[in-house]
């Protein structure tokens, strides 16, 4: 009997001090970590690469609110995604065009996605997009992928525009008037492929 | 006895589930990459303009009615008015149509007139039109083209149109009994900015 709950008791601090270490650990493990030792020892620095995104756009944006039929665009959102990856991890990037409310007619807004030419060459951008249908209310249109390839060697640009369209058909589009779209741009970022440490021995 | 074995399983599962748990969650933890910039709200709004062009007439777009020679005043008087309303700024372009349906009245012996009033000075209305043959026979008279521009609300364009049975003089008796029958007809275009040439 003594001896069962002598059991039970252990493996109950067991397991509380496992829960303790994976929440701490996990939190740890993300960050640098230094690990020094005497004068007499050698010391060791290691150093956890540097590995992040920023999107730059939130402060573009389109405000048009009496559009008509017509070639030309009714407007054009600039944005940037920016890599940093300081070792081999490959950032990955999904954008997405979020429509919150579209009530055109379907087919009557169309959106194009065109690529800045002063763009970083580091890995894969996004695939340009020519006048393709603005989805409806609670669609996302899917962007594409791109791709930051790493080491980046520093910071690196994937720059976009993106226009709206109200195009001409040829036909009464009065189906239109009065209508309206709300929309922003998301994006999710993972990564992949191993870290490389830097090691310091003095 | 078998309750302590029981809670020793209990707690033997937990402490390596949370081990596992541990194990994997910091692996993910490492390879996490943050985006900071992100879009919360609507950053792209459109909406589309409002454009209409409407017709009225107390007595209906129609011409018709028992019409006998006048000294200087028409047989037919017919007021109309085309209103404007657009929120954009675009040009809205309309033409106006004299549709005879039937006519079989002498060639030489109806006469028509328009008059024009760019009432709220918004925009270009159709000429006027001095007195002119009708002619006979079923037909369509192109009368003119106007077309109100920018942002308005209600803008008016008025007209009237005349038939005229002008009394000659002489015996115009051939053209008893004869009938009229026709209507006014409104057609819009296709609306354009001020840098598109496009005839209306």
């Amino acid at each position: 009997m003594n001896d069962g709950k002598g059991n039970t008791i252990l493996l109950t601090i067991i397991g509380i001090a496992t829960l303790l270490i994976a929440v701490i650990g996990a939190t740890f493990a993300y960050f640098t970590a230094i690990l020094s030792t005497n004068e007499q020892q050698q010391a060791f620095t290691v150093t956890a690469a540097n590995i992040g995104t920023v999107y730059e756009g939130s402060d573009s944006v389109i405000v048009e609110p009496n559009i008509w039929p017509r070639e030309e665009s009714w407007g054009q959102k600039k944005f940037t995604i920016k890599g940093t990856s300081g070792g081999d991890a490959n950032i990955y990037y999904t954008v997405g065009l979020v429509v919150t409310e579209n009530t055109f007619y379907p087919g009557h807004l169309k959106y194009s996605l065109t690529i800045d030419p002063t763009s970083s060459s580091n890995g894969t951008k996004l695939n340009a997009v020519s006048l393709a249908n603005v989805p409806a209310t609670g669609v996302t249109a899917d962007l594409g992928t791109g791709i930051f390839n790493g080491p980046t060697n520093g910071e690196q640009s994937h720059i976009y525009y993106l226009d709206i369209y109200f195009p001409e058909t040829g036909q009464p589009q009065n189906a239109s008037q009065e209508k309206s779209l709300l929309a922003r741009i998301s994006i999710d970022v993972i990564t992949s492929g191993e870290m490389e440490h830097t090691t310091t021995v003095q | 006895m078998s309750g302590n074995r029981t809670n020793t399983l209990l707690l033997t599962v937990i402490g390596v589930a949370t081990l596992l748990v541990a194990v994997i969650g910091a692996t993910f933890a490492y390879f996490t990459a943050n985006i900071t910039g992100t879009e919360e709200g609507t950053t792209i709004t459109v909406g589309a303009g409002k454009l209409t062009i409407a017709y009225a007439d107390p007595h209906g777009p129609s011409i018709a009615g028992s019409i006998q020679p006048e000294v200087d005043a028409p047989a037919i008087h017919k007021d109309f008015t085309i209103t404007g309303t657009n929120s954009t700024t675009a040009v809205m372009p309309y033409s106006l149509a004299l549709v005879i349906q039937s006519n079989n009245f002498s060639v030489d012996a109806l006469k028509y007139s328009l008059t024009s009033d760019n009432t709220d000075g918004n925009g270009q209305i159709v000429q006027s039109i001095e007195m002119t043959d009708l002619g006979t026979g079923a037909k369509t008279i192109e009368l003119g083209s106007g077309f109100f521009a920018g942002v308005i609300s209600g803008s008016r364009h008025t007209y009237v149109l005349d038939i005229f049975f002008p009394e000659t003089g002489e015996n115009q008796d051939v053209d008893k009994g004869k009938s009229l029958a026709g209507y006014v007809d409104v057609r819009v275009g296709e609306v354009y900015t001020t840098t598109t040439t496009v005839n209306p």
